[in-house]
C-alpha cells in the first residue's frame, strides 16, 4: 500500500530513476544497426514491459514510449504525498486533451488515438465535459475559459486562438493553487520561468508574423514576473533592445541574453532550447532535496524529456540524419 | 513515601529512555519508509536497506542503558529503593539530559542520513558502504552523549 510520504516517495523515485535514459544510452539506441535493433535496446531499458509482443512487433515506437510515459505519470500519480502541486505538472496534458476533443467535436470525428491518460483531470470527465459543453466539474479557471470559448464558437473557430485561451487557462489556473497553497517553492519558480519564457517567445513570435498588440495580450500567460506591459512594449522597440526590454525580475537576465542570442542568430529555436535548460536547472535545482517534491517532479519531467528525445532519435534514425537532443534530467 | 530526590533521578532515568527511544523511532521510522520505497521496486535491495535501517535504532538502546543503571543505582531492581536527597536527585535527572537530548536529536538526524544513503543504495547499490558510514559519522554524538551521562551517573554518590 503506498504511503503519503516524501521518504518513501522518493526511495521509490530514486530507484525508478536508475532506469532513466541519459544521453549515452539515448546515443547507442541511434548508433544501432536499425530501427529494429534500436528498439530492442530501447525494450532492455525496461519500455515496452506491459505491452504484447503483437503490439511491439508493430513498431510503432509512439505506442512504445506513450505507454512507458503513461507508467511513470501513473507510479508519479501514486506516490506523490502532494498530489495539488503535482497536479500542475500534468496541466499540459489535459490542455492537449481539451484542445483535441474540441477539434474533434467540432470536426464531428472521434479522437482516441491522440488523447492521453494521466493528466490531473479524468479523460472520462473531460470527454463528458465537452460532449456535453458543461464545464461545471472543472476548476474556475477552466470553466470560465471554456465558457467563454464556447460562446464565441458561435461566431467561428480560430484554432490559435482556441488553443491560446486554454493554455491561459492552465497558467491562471496553476497561479491560483500556487496563491491559496502560498506556495513559494520550486514550483512556483518554475512555472514562473514558463511563463517568462513562453511570453518573451510570444513577442518575437508576434513580431516575426506581423500580429497586432491585441492578439499578442490573447498569447501572454499569467504567472510571470515580469509585467503584461513590457511584453506588449516590446512590439514597438527595436529589435536590437528587445533583450534588454525583458531583463527584469528574476527571470530577467536569462530571457534577456536568450533573446539577444536568438537576435544575433535568427535562429528562433534558440529560446525553446535555452527555456527548456533553464526549466531542467530549475528541477536540477532541487533534485537532492530528498524530503521534498523536488525528485518526484524531477522524474517526472525527466521522463516526459526523455520521451521527447526518443521521438527525436527515432525519427532522426528513419530519416537518416542526425539529432538535436533535447534537453535530458539524467 | 518516595522524596523529592527519588523523583527527580526516576525523571532522569525517564527523559533519557524516553527521548532517545523517541529519537530511534523516528530516525528508523524515516529510514523505514525511505527503505519500503526502495524495496518495493527491487526487493534483492532488502538487505542492504535494513542495515542502514537498523543504524537509528542505537540511541534508544543508550537511553534505555543510561536509564537502566540509574535505576540500578536506586535500588529499584533489588526493591529497596533509596531516598535520595533533592541535590542527588537533580544531579541524577541532568545526568540523563545528555542522553536525551542527544539521543533524541542524533536519532531523528541519522534516520534522514540513513534515508538519504538507501537512496544512495538505490541508485548505486555499490555504494552502500559509504551510505553507512556517513549515517554512522551521527553516531558518534550519541556515543558522545551516552559517555557523558556515564560518567555523570557514576559520579553521583549515593
Amino acid at each position: 500500500m503506498p504511503q503519503a510520504s516524501y521518504e518513501y516517495a522518493v526511495g521509490r523515485i530514486s530507484q525508478l530513476s536508475t532506469k532513466m535514459l541519459d544521453a549515452a544510452k539515448l546515443r547507442r539506441i541511434f548508433e544501432a544497426g536499425s530501427v529494429q535493433e534500436s528498439l530492442a535496446l530501447l525494450l532492455e531499458t525496461g519500455y515496452g514491459g506491459s505491452l504484447t509482443p503483437e503490439q511491439i512487433a508493430s513498431e510503432e515506437i509512439d505506442y512504445v514510449i506513450r505507454e512507458q510515459l503513461q507508467i511513470s505519470r501513473k507510479v508519479v500519480w501514486e506516490v506523490t504525498p502532494a498530489p495539488e502541486l503535482t497536479s500542475l505538472f500534468l496541466l499540459e496534458v489535459d490542455g492537449h486533451n481539451l484542445k483535441t476533443l474540441l477539434k474533434a467535436r467540432l470536426l464531428g470525428v472521434e479522437a482516441p488515438d491522440v488523447l492521453i491518460e494521466g493528466g490531473s483531470f479524468p479523460l472520462d470527465q473531460l470527454k463528458e465535459c465537452v460532449a456535453s459543453a458543461n464545464y461545471d466539474a472543472l476548476p474556475e479557471a477552466y470553466r470560465k475559459t471554456m465558457n467563454k470559448i464556447e460562446a464565441e464558437l458561435a461566431r467561428g473557430v480560430d484554432s490559435l486562438k482556441l488553443s491560446a485561451e486554454i493554455d491561459g487557462a492552465m497558467f491562471r489556473h496553476i497561479k491560483s493553487v500556487l496563491d491559496k497553497k502560498n506556495d513559494h517553492s520550486f514550483v512556483r519558480d518554475y512555472f514562473s520561468l514558463q511563463a517568462d519564457f513562453q511570453n518573451a517567445r510570444s513577442v518575437v513570435r508576434a513580431r516575426l508574423l506581423n500580429w497586432d498588440v491585441d492578439k499578442l495580450r490573447l498569447m501572454l500567460l499569467e504567472g510571470g514576473e515580469i509585467d503584461f506591459n513590457v511584453f506588449l512594449e516590446g512590439m514597438n522597440i527595436p529589435m536590437e533592445q528587445l533583450g534588454a526590454q525583458f531583463n527584469r525580475g528574476k527571470n530577467g537576465k536569462l530571457i534577456s541574453q536568450s533573446v539577444e542570442e536568438y537576435v544575433a542568430t535568427g535562429n528562433a529555436s534558440v529560446l525553446k532550447r535555452k527555456m527548456e535548460t533553464a526549466l531542467m536547472n530549475v528541477l536540477r535545482s532541487v533534485k537532492w532535496d530528498m524530503f521534498s517534491l523536488g525528485p518526484i517532479i524531477g522524474y517526472l519531467m525527466g521522463r516526459e524529456a526523455e520521451a521527447k528525445a526518443l521521438r527525436v532519435i527515432f525519427g532522426a534514425k528513419r530519416g537518416g540524419f542526425e539529432y538535436e537532443l533535447p534537453e535530458l534530467y539524467a | 513515601m518516595i522524596t523529592l530526590g527519588t523523583a527527580l533521578a526516576f525523571a532522569g532515568a525517564a527523559v533519557a529512555a524516553g527521548f532517545a527511544g523517541v529519537g530511534s523511532a523516528v530516525g528508523v521510522g524515516i529510514a523505514g519508509q525511505a527503505g519500503a520505497g526502495v524495496v518495493s521496486e527491487d526487493p534483492d535491495k532488502f538487505g542492504n536497506v535494513l542495515v542502514l535501517q537498523a543504524l537509528p535504532g542505537t540511541q534508544g538502546i543508550y537511553g534505555l542503558l543510561i536509564a537502566f543503571i540509574i535505576v540500578l543505582n536506586l535500588g529499584v531492581i533489588d526493591g529497596n529503593v533509596k531516598d535520595l536527597t533533592t541535590f542527588q536527585g537533580m544531579a541524577l535527572f541532568c545526568a540523563g539530559l545528555p542522553m536525551a537530548i542527544g539521543g533524541l536529536m542524533s536519532g531523528i538526524y541519522q534516520g534522514k542520513v540513513a534515508a538519504s544513503g538507501i537512496y544512495l543504495c538505490a541508485k548505486r547499490p555499490e555504494e552502500t558502504g559509504k551510505g553507512i558510514i556517513l549515517a554512522a559519522m551521527v553516531e558518534t554524538y550519541a556515543v558522545l552523549s551516552l559517555l557523558i551521562s556515564f560518567i555523570m551517573v557514576n559520579g553521583v554518590k549515593l
